[in-house]
């Protein structure tokens, strides 16, 4: 993963970000990370219904999204997503964020079609790097040559991808 | 010849009125540290409902306790180590662990040492970064020793 590139410039107001988190504090959390990324159009979702209507419903940029408290029905509805090829968000980058990774979370995360995983806890310019690599890896879904494991530093689980 | 407008998020790179990487880190630095106090509320909150299930409780946990030890660890594992607690993060994540690994049983002992650890590392000041990371690889050779004892 290349470090962040101290030259780019981006301007997120105009782009829409989904994010579907049981939990309502982290909810704020990503907020306040987003917002001071510049994003302005975010949709919070508590649940997966919300999330598949908005998906539904707003043409979007960037998801996130924790599974932790949906099982399996987070990777269904990454899977649906990527499934509605003619809809305007099948390719949109999906960026699990997970405080407890495992294995099987990974190979789930790949078949599924989500684009990154990452451990919480992450700092704001772990994720900031994240999301500025799968926006320039957009369309390269399945090519990407990482290593299968990296170890985060400072996070207390795995980062994978 | 117009360019083609760039897919995705990539289109917004170079906006006019856009901000650079540092600034856009300190400025979400700013705002989750704004967050601070809820969350460290949410997470001694999380460590009292913990403790009455384990070290305030005699029997093993049910299943309905079981899950909801395990979500409040998670909880505490996302939330940790974003608000300078990285080791209670390690800590909480090691619980869940124990938890898993130890099912459809229950070590309390193990459970004991991990509910403790946690209280202590949710006020890191009380131990240096040299005894909180003793701390926890102490919780990994606890789990070690149970799964190799199973």
């Amino acid at each position: 993963m290349s470090s962040l590139k101290s030259e780019l410039t981006f301007n997120f107001e105009n782009a829409s970000v989904v994010m579907i988190d049981s939990s309502p504090l982290f909810i704020e959390v990503l907020t306040g990370i987003l917002s001071g990324c510049g994003f302005r159009r975010m949709y919070r979702c508590s649940d997966l219904v919300s999330g598949t209507d908005t998906v539904k419903t707003h043409s979007v940029d960037l998801i996130l999204i924790d599974p932790y408290a949906y099982g399996d029905a987070a990777y269904n509805f990454i899977q649906w997503l990527r499934s509605e090829r003619r809809g305007p968000n099948a390719a949109v980058p999906v960026i699990i964020l997970t405080a407890y990774t495992y294995v099987r979370l990974i190979t789930v995360a790949r078949q599924c079609g989500a684009d990154y995983v990452i451990a919480k806890p992450f700092s704001t310019s772990g994720l900031l790097e994240r999301i500025l690599y799968v926006a320039e890896s957009e369309g390269r879904r399945g090519e990407l040559l990482a290593p299968p494991e990296l170890v985060s530093s400072s996070g207390s689980g795995m980062e994978m991808w | 010849m117009s360019e083609q407008p760039k897919p995705g998020l990539t289109r917004f790179f170079g906006a006019p009125g856009g901000i650079g990487v540092e600034e856009a880190c300190a400025r979400a630095a700013h705002n989750v540290e704004a967050l601070s106090d809820r969350a460290l509320g949410q997470i001694r909150d999380c460590l009292v409902d913990i403790a009455a299930m384990t070290i305030e409780n005699a029997g093993p946990p049910n299943g309905k306790q079981r899950r909801d030890l395990h979500q409040l660890s998670c909880t505490i594992a996302g939330l940790g180590g974003m608000f300078g607690r990285d080791a209670l993060s390690k800590a909480a994540y090691s619980f869940c662990r124990l938890i898993d690994e130890t099912e459809p049983g229950w070590d309390a002992a193990s459970a004991v040492v991990h509910v403790r650890a946690m209280q202590l590392l949710s006020t890191p000041e009380r131990a240096t970064l040299e005894a909180q990371e003793s701390i926890i690889e102490g919780l990994k050779k606890v789990r070690k020793h149970l799964s190799a004892h199973r």
